[in-house]
């Protein structure tokens, strides 16, 4: 903002301009008037410089009256308000851009906020299922371990009584072969007393 | 009423007027033979079951029968009153029920003994004194031999069974020896 108010044409400064316009040409004129002392010229040169301040104030009066008609004073203070009014727009709208700013900043940072304890509520349940699955992973390992456990016993409880009976099948099956070759009368004479003695003792 | 009871009620009818008059072993023989003539005679049988053929001819078919095996009055009124009411292929069963009515009258029991080997005529007295000496009652054996009873006697009375067999004994250990 400092450079555009640098732009800017002050008002003492343009009036200071034809008059020191002026006072050049009153100066060149002294010093031309004091140079025709010493060298005592003719009043051709006087006129000439008269004609020439003739012409310099009829160009300075023109241009004065075309500054008036052009209305310069009004129109640069026009394009001051407007200066200053877009300066303010500009402020204002630099303002609303900062208030802006703040609003989007502080949103962003609540909700990046947000998004931490989101983030950190995920991952807290992440962590907590990942325990039950582990948990519940340890617990079905378990249990398959002991339905093993018991599958086999029981399996080796069968194949054990399997083994038995058919040890016990092939046992007796040889104590009958070789009772069918071996009882004799007299063995049947035996066993029959033997009965009649349980018969009567009941 | 199962025929069962059927056949139980006409046997203790019977064995009630055998008692009566003392022919409760008479009437037995005569019912046990007639039973199983009939059931010998499938032409008898076939005939007697037949509902086309009239009754008159089924009861003359029935004291020619009993005529030639020379039955009691009792027994042959009675058959005949089986067949006018229709009931005539219940004798066999009444003829088994009488049987075990008039042992129970007389006091006799009916036993079975089966042996692996044949028993001595001596063997089977001694049974039968063992067998009546613990019921009490007079016993009737009735004897059979088995082989695959390996060695030792079993008797049968009725519902019991009094096992002295090998084969039984055998069975017997490989149970415990299948138990552990």
């Amino acid at each position: 903002m400092k450079s555009l108010h640098g732009k800017l044409p002050n008002r003492s400064n343009l009036l200071l301009l034809p008059a020191i316009s002026f006072g050049l040409i009153l100066f060149a004129t002294t010093c031309l008037a004091a140079e025709t002392v010493h060298h005592a010229d003719s009043g051709a040169q006087l006129k000439d410089f008269l004609y020439r301040l003739f012409n310099f104030a009829l160009l300075a009066g023109i241009l004065l009256w075309a500054m008036k008609k052009a209305n310069v004073k009004g129109r640069l203070a026009g394009r001051r308000a407007e200066v200053a009014k877009a300066l303010r727009e500009a402020e204002e709208i630099k303002e609303d851009a900062e208030r802006k700013l703040a609003e989007y900043s502080e949103k962003l940072e609540k909700a990046s906020s947000e998004i931490d304890e989101i983030y950190a509520a995920i991952k807290l349940d992440g962590e907590a299922e990942k325990n039950r699955i582990i948990a519940a992973a340890n617990q079905a390992a378990e249990r398959i371990r002991r339905q093993a456990q018991v599958s086999a016993q029981q399996e080796i409880q069968q194949a054990s009584a399997r083994l038995q009976a058919e040890t016990a099948r092939l046992a007796v099956q040889l104590a009958r072969t070789t009772l069918e070759q071996s009882v004799t009368q007299n063995d049947q004479d035996r066993f029959v007393d033997e009965y009649i003695s349980k018969v009567v003792e009941g | 009423m199962s025929t069962n009871a059927i056949a139980r009620r006409y046997a203790k009818a019977l064995i009630q007027i055998a008692v009566g008059q003392k022919s409760v072993e008479l009437y037995n023989t005569e019912l046990a033979g007639f039973s199983q003539a009939l059931a010998s005679s499938a032409e008898a049988t076939a005939l007697l079951s037949d509902p086309g053929i009239r009754i008159e001819l089924k009861r003359e078919l029935l004291k020619e029968m009993i005529s030639r095996l020379g039955i009691s009055k009792t027994i042959s009124d009675f058959i005949l009153l089986l067949l006018d009411k229709k009931r005539l292929y219940f004798l066999s069963q009444i003829a088994s029920c009488y049987r075990s009515f008039a042992d129970e009258t007389a006091g006799i029991l009916r036993a079975t003994i089966t042996s692996a080997l044949p028993l001595t005529e001596s063997q089977v007295n001694e049974l039968r004194s063992a067998l009546e000496k613990t019921t009490g009652k007079k016993v009737v054996l009735e004897v059979a031999t088995d082989p695959s009873l390996i060695g030792g006697v079993v008797s049968r009375i009725g519902d019991k069974v009094l096992d002295g067999s090998i084969r039984t004994q055998l069975a017997k250990i490989q149970e415990l020896l299948q138990k552990g």
